[in-house]
């Protein structure tokens, strides 16, 4: 049915208005954006990655100039790696991302993707127990036939006599290392266990059961209200130096990812994240960080 | 054919027309509305059973749903795999359970492994036992099942857990009085819940195990009977147990006595009022139309009744108030009419010039002084008075002087007659005196008396002196027999005497003296 004149022009005029409304922002942003000159860099992913980031975000931005958003504080189900290498292979010219990533790449996944790895750190697996369990040290051997189900009561492992609630992350299946390090594939692990999604859930769950054991980075804030404490590992506990002299086993890589054909800039902007972490002792001392630097020995 | 001929009887007769007319109306009123509440509840049984059934549906998916909330929750999938499989403690479970769902509006819940032992949760063991589980993915079953506790709406569901059936979820609501009180309290009614056709449940403790009929349509107990209507509970649900909604029908009696009462009081009430218009309208109307008639009436027989005027307040006071005129207009026209027959008849009745009776008089009132002087019997006195030659007086001295003497002459009469005699003018110069109850010697006394005065009084007229005298003739008699001939036998005796003082010389007193009483047939004095 054709439209009218003053229908037509009623049409018109609230056309113009919606175009006022929503264009009038969209001509602004250049303007506030010239405003301060600078470029927006985005960074999702893993949170462990995102903790290092975080920290050195004000240093990075002052000597770079660009204003750099972070999405990856206490990841959980959707924001991880996968979503980092997701941000990345969307990166433009016009709109540049990085990713944040806590286990390493195949060299397959980082040639099919056209990924640069930037690698940034090693990062203890704490092996945690319930606060009441009154075993603090395992063996690796004990730990490995703990979660692969051999061993399924803690009177076993020198503890009470109570059934091993084995609580487990298995993510980023594909990629090595990680939670590779206890057992190599998932289907080493008891059946008899609960598979997580999160860090978080991983805490709540081991401080839910007593006789429960689990695994979560050391990046990984537990809380004060946390009920897990850490099991030693051949007597060793998860920290950077132990990964560093060989005493601990349990670790994974954590990097930073860009697209190949990311610019120069970008890849400058990675390569001193690299440089400045050793510049931040803190970051080891809280969270049992290893720099990258020292990867030459693993 | 009943007559009204008054405004009273017409007025009460309308007052009653429309009491009976009130009271049928109401009647009819109230025989309608008891059918039509007996009809409603019938009607009401129906609608609320099905009110009923839509919430024991309600309930039913409602609790469907919540046992289905829990079978999906991940978590508590996970930590019943734990606490089963593992072998964990079930305080984790427990915990999860009450943060989770601990605000579900259940009575019961109970968390079970595949061998019906709970891992979590808090129903009797009966339930447990008795519950029918279901097997399938993804199922929920509900059942109501009666146990020693009571009886319980049941809703369970397999839990999974890597494809592996791990345990039941089980929740529950609990029929007990206070729940099946608050069901009636949306229903008017009562709920019975029986089991294998024996109430099991009730809010009436006493009726519990009572049976029902055989057509399962009511159910007697004491003095009461319920009429039942089955709530829709499948026989998949529970084989034995049934839920029934019934309506007391004493209640619905009560309902209709209470409705009879109301209508009693407006009838009551309606006639309290009809009467009571009826009375002010008596009062208003039938007692001045009533007085009004009386006045009437009064006036019809000749009376003349005070009638005092009052303050008008309607048409019928000012009508009262005009007829008060009226009378008292009346009462004066009768004074005047009273006063002038008084008049007329003395008129008819006196000598004009001296104004003492006239001879007319003399034969009205004859008869009864003869009839007191024979009731007292005592005699009756007659004194015929000739003035002597006043045929020479009114020749001398004119007959105004005449006149004037004949004044003078009546004059001296009252003044020495007593009050109970009568004088009389016979006619000219010739006058009478009749007197009861005097001797012959008082009768001549007076007679004498009244010649001496005349002797000693002369008459006055213009200059001169007129001198006169009198003669008198006395008779007294004991009257009897007819009163004419009494009169005239008494008149003839006295002007017997008289004639003879006339002959003996005037200027005297005759008695005629009767031979039967001893005395001398005339008496000269």
């Amino acid at each position: 049915m054709p439209v009218g004149g003053k229908q037509m022009r009623y049409v018109n005029t609230i056309v113009k208005n919606l175009l006022c409304i929503f264009a009038a922002p969209l001509l602004m942003m250049p303007v506030i954006s010239s405003a301060d000159n600078n470029e927006i860099i985005t960074g999702a992913g893993a949170h462990s990655s995102w903790v290092i980031l975080d920290k050195l975000k004000p240093i990075l931005e002052k000597e770079s100039g660009y204003d750099i958003t972070l999405f990856g504080k206490q990841s959980m189900l959707g924001v991880g790696c996968n979503a980092g290498i997701k941000s990345t292979a969307q990166s433009s010219p016009q709109q540049e991302n990085f990713g944040m990533l806590c286990c390493s790449l195949h060299d397959a996944e980082v040639n099919d993707k056209d990924l640069e790895i930037f690698p940034l750190a090693l990062e203890p697996l704490m092996i945690l127990r319930h606060e009441t369990n009154p075993v603090t040290n395992l063996s690796v051997t004990q730990i490995k036939a703990i979660f692969s189900g051999k061993i399924t009561n803690w009177k076993e492992v020198g503890g009470l006599d109570k059934s091993i609630v084995v609580v487990t992350r298995l993510h980023c299946k594909k990629r090595p290392g990680h939670w590779k390090r206890i057992l190599p594939t998932v289907d080493e692990f008891t059946r008899k266990r609960i598979n997580v999604q999160s860090a978080d859930e991983m805490v709540k769950r081991v401080g839910d059961f007593e006789s429960s054991i689990g695994h979560a980075g050391t990046a990984w804030l537990r809380g004060d209200n946390s009920r897990t404490k850490i099991i030693r590992v051949n007597g060793y506990l998860p920290t950077g130096e132990n990964i560093k002299n060989g005493h601990y086993p349990f670790f994974r890589q954590l990097s930073v990812i860009t697209k190949n054909d990311a610019s120069p800039q970008l890849k400058d902007l990675m390569h001193r994240v690299q440089k400045e972490i050793i510049n931040h002792s803190e970051l080891f001392s809280e969270h049992q960080l290893l720099p990258s630097t020292s990867l030459s020995t693993h | 054919m009943i007559k009204l001929a008054t405004f009273r009887s017409r007025l009460i007769f309308y007052i009653l027309l429309v009491s009976i007319f009130l009271s049928l109306s109401l009647g009819l009123s109230f025989w309608h509305t008891r059918n039509i509440l007996l009809g409603e509840a019938d009607q009401q049984l129906q609608r609320t059973s099905r009110l009923l059934d839509s919430y024991l549906v309600a309930e039913r998916l409602e609790l469907k749903r919540y046992a289905g909330i829990v079978r999906d929750n991940l978590r508590i999938q996970e930590y019943m795999y734990v606490v089963t499989e593992i072998g964990a403690e079930n305080a984790p479970l427990d915990k999860l359970y009450q943060q989770q769902f601990g605000w579900l509006p259940i009575d019961n819940y109970s968390l079970i492994d595949t061998k019906r032992r709970s891992i979590s949760g808090n129903p009797a063991s009966s339930i447990i036992s008795m519950t029918t589980l279901s097997i399938e993915p993804h199922s929920v079953r509900i059942q109501y099942i009666h146990t020693p506790q009571g009886f319980e709406l049941v809703a369970n569901a397999p839990v999974h857990y890597l494809d592996k059936l791990i345990g039941h979820i089980i929740v529950s609501r609990s029929y007990d009085t206070d729940k099946l009180r608050e069901i009636e309290n949306i229903s008017k009614g009562r709920i019975f819940i029986t089991n294998k056709n024996i109430v099991a449940l009730s809010t009436i403790p006493s009726m519990i195990t009572h049976p029902l009929t055989d057509d399962m349509s009511s159910l007697s107990f004491m003095n009461d009977t319920f009429m039942l209507n089955r709530l829709a509970v499948d026989d998949a649900l529970s084989k034995d147990i049934d839920f029934y909604f019934g309506v007391s029908e004493h209640r619905l009696l009560d309902n209709i006595e209470q409705f009879s009462k109301l209508i009693l009081f407006i009838v009551s009430f309606g006639l309290i009022g009809v009467l009571s218009l009826g009375i002010l309208f008596l009062r208003d109307f039938d007692k001045p139309i009533k007085k009004l008639l009386s006045m009437t009436s009064k006036v019809a027989k000749g009376q003349l009744p005070v009638v005092s005027k009052i303050t008008p307040r309607n048409e019928i006071d000012s009508l009262i108030n005009h007829f008060s005129d009226m009378i008292h207009s009346l009462r004066e026209k009768q004074v005047l009419i009273s006063k002038a027959q008084k008049e007329l008849e003395t008129l008819t009745i006196t000598d004009s010039l001296t104004e003492l009776y006239n001879r007319r008089h003399l034969v009205e009132v004859f008869p009864k002084l003869q009839a007191q002087a024979q009731r007292d019997r005592s005699p009756l006195a007659a004194i015929i008075i000739d003035i002597d030659h006043f045929k020479i007086i009114n020749d001398e001295n004119g007959h105004l002087a005449g006149d004037q003497c004949l004044v003078e002459f009546s004059a001296l009469l009252r003044s020495h007659s007593r009050t109970n005699d009568y004088l009389f003018r016979l006619g000219g110069e010739e006058f009478l005196i009749l007197t009861l109850g005097e001797t012959t010697k008082g009768v001549h006394a007076v007679a004498e008396k009244i010649r001496k005065a005349t002797e000693q009084t002369p008459i006055h007229y213009r200059s001169s002196h007129i001198d006169m005298t009198i003669s008198c003739g006395v008779c007294v008699e004991y009257p009897a027999g007819d009163k004419e001939q009494s009169l005239n036998r008494l008149l003839l005796h006295s002007d017997n005497a008289l004639y003879l003082a006339k002959q003996t010389g005037r200027n005297k007193v005759v008695v005629h003296l009767h031979e039967d009483l001893n005395e001398p047939k005339i008496k000269q004095h």
